[in-house]
């Protein structure tokens, strides 16, 4: 062993920071150097001297000018930290989209058991009976009966559903009928058909109740499209977002 | 107080820095307590000066609460994940300070007399003459470790002021174990070459 590697491993052994073997090989090295031999005695003699300088306490104030800073410190954590509060993320738009359409739901189940619902017959609305007189003069011509007993023919057309629905009661009062507008040329012997007489009150409260009843199915199925609407906007918004439009290589559209 | 202080006695560095990690502050100050005199005393031996001393020991601790959230005490040891944040604390304040005019002689005697322990009961020669004795190696002394390279002082300050072995000496000063072992003999070289000079 070199006295270059002696003398480190004199420093390290010093502070028992060598191996069993590498004391050994010290052991005998310094047994025949005697440089190596007063390395050894020197660097105890210097470990002597530096414990003489001995530790010493800080001021006593230090402790409490860190209490103090580590009470701000905390308060200021306290402050700093957010508020824990709800977070869509990514499925926000959607969450948002699924509520509205939870929403038009509930409004259309609450309108569509809030509508008054025909007393003496279970049926809602006009129900088609079936074709009576099939005089082609514009249409066909349907004989409809209305949950209210009233009865009545529509003429319905190739294109729109029935324009006007008047129903005649089964025992009516006098009432100025009210001619239904018609421009086909079969509208005359339509309203001929209508039997002329009069509407009664409570044939005028199942007209109501027809026509409210009418208007439910419209609405419905107006909420129904919209309903359907909404979930293609919700779909879109949850699906992917398309790729981004490429150039054409020539740069020249055809 | 007492029953308080008592139980955190028995409690681990790394059971305290876990309870501060929780939120429980007091896990902090009973940390400080346990470790304020010996940082100070490391950085007065680093820096040579007392207030300075404090000011790095505040920064350091205050340092480990605003990060305390990156020790994991399963991995690694308070103590020298402590030194390596004291370390950098005292290298960045060397450095700053080197930009700086250099700190007279004059003023570091200030310094250090303005530090000196009260005079002893004098009875007869040998107790001032020993206190007197004391002074002036210690002084020699901190003019010797003052002038060694900053990693040389730092190594030989850690292993025979604060009795880290060599691993944890290079995990805090993030240099391997051969290194810190050549730090140290040159260390020593140096000082007893420096205190033969000014005992000379």
């Amino acid at each position: 062993m070199k006295c270059k590697k002696a003398k480190i491993l004199i420093s390290a052994a010093l502070d028992g920071e060598i191996s069993r073997k590498e004391t050994l090989a010290l052991g005998r090295h310094v047994s025949l150097c005697a440089d190596c031999a007063r390395e050894k005695v020197e660097l105890a003699d210097l470990r002597v001297s530096m414990s003489s300088w001995a530790d010493e306490s800080p001021s006593e104030w230090l402790a409490q000018s860190f209490a103090c800073k580590l009470a701000d410190l905390t308060e200021e954590k306290r402050a700093v930290e957010p508020k824990p509060r709800w977070r869509f993320g990514v499925f926000g738009p959607a969450a948002a989209g699924l509520a509205m359409a939870a929403l038009l739901i509930v409004m259309v189940f609450h309108n569509r058991a809030s509508l008054p619902t025909p007393t003496e017959s279970p049926k809602r609305g006009p129900v088609i009976v079936a074709p009576d007189h099939p005089k082609k003069t514009g249409g066909q011509i349907v004989q409809v009966e209305s949950a209210g007993g009233g009865r009545g023919r529509i003429q319905a057309s190739d294109h729109h559903g029935p324009r006007h629905i008047a129903l005649a009661p089964k025992n009516p009062p006098f009432v100025q009928p009210v001619p239904p507008p018609s421009t086909g040329p079969g509208a005359g012997a339509i309203a001929d058909e209508i039997p002329v007489s009069g509407v009664a009150p409570s044939a005028a409260a199942d007209e109501v109740k027809f026509n409210l009843g009418e208007a439910g199915i419209a609405m419905n199925e107006s909420m129904e499209k919209l309903r359907g609407a909404l979930q293609e906007a919700v779909d879109l918004v949850v699906s992917k977002p398309p790729m981004p439009a490429v150039e054409p290589i020539g740069g020249n559209t055809p | 107080m007492k029953q308080i202080a008592a139980n955190s006695a028995r409690q681990t560095d790394e059971e305290l820095m876990a309870r501060f990690q929780a939120g429980d502050a007091a896990a902090m100050e009973e940390l400080f307590a346990r470790f304020q005199k010996p940082l100070f005393n490391f950085f007065y031996r680093m820096v040579c000066r007392r207030e300075t001393a404090e000011d790095l020991v505040q920064e350091t601790f205050l340092k480990l609460c605003r990060f305390g959230h990156t020790f994991c005490g399963d991995n690694a040891k308070f103590t020298t994940w402590l030194y390596s944040v004291a370390g950098n604390q005292c290298r960045d304040h060397l450095r700053h300070s080197a930009r700086r005019p250099e700190t007279t002689a004059a003023e570091l005697e200030q310094d250090y007399t303005d530090d000196q322990p009260e005079m002893p009961n004098v009875v007869g020669d040998s107790p001032v003459e020993e206190h007197l004795m004391r002074m002036e190696l210690r002084e020699e002394l901190q003019t010797a470790i003052k002038s060694l390279p900053e990693k040389e002082r730092a190594a030989i300050i850690l292993r025979e002021y604060h009795g880290l072995e060599y691993k944890d000496i290079a995990e805090t000063l993030q240099c391997p174990i051969g290194s810190v072992k050549v730090l140290i003999f040159r260390a020593r070289q140096r000082l007893r070459e420096r205190l033969k000079d000014l005992a000379a």
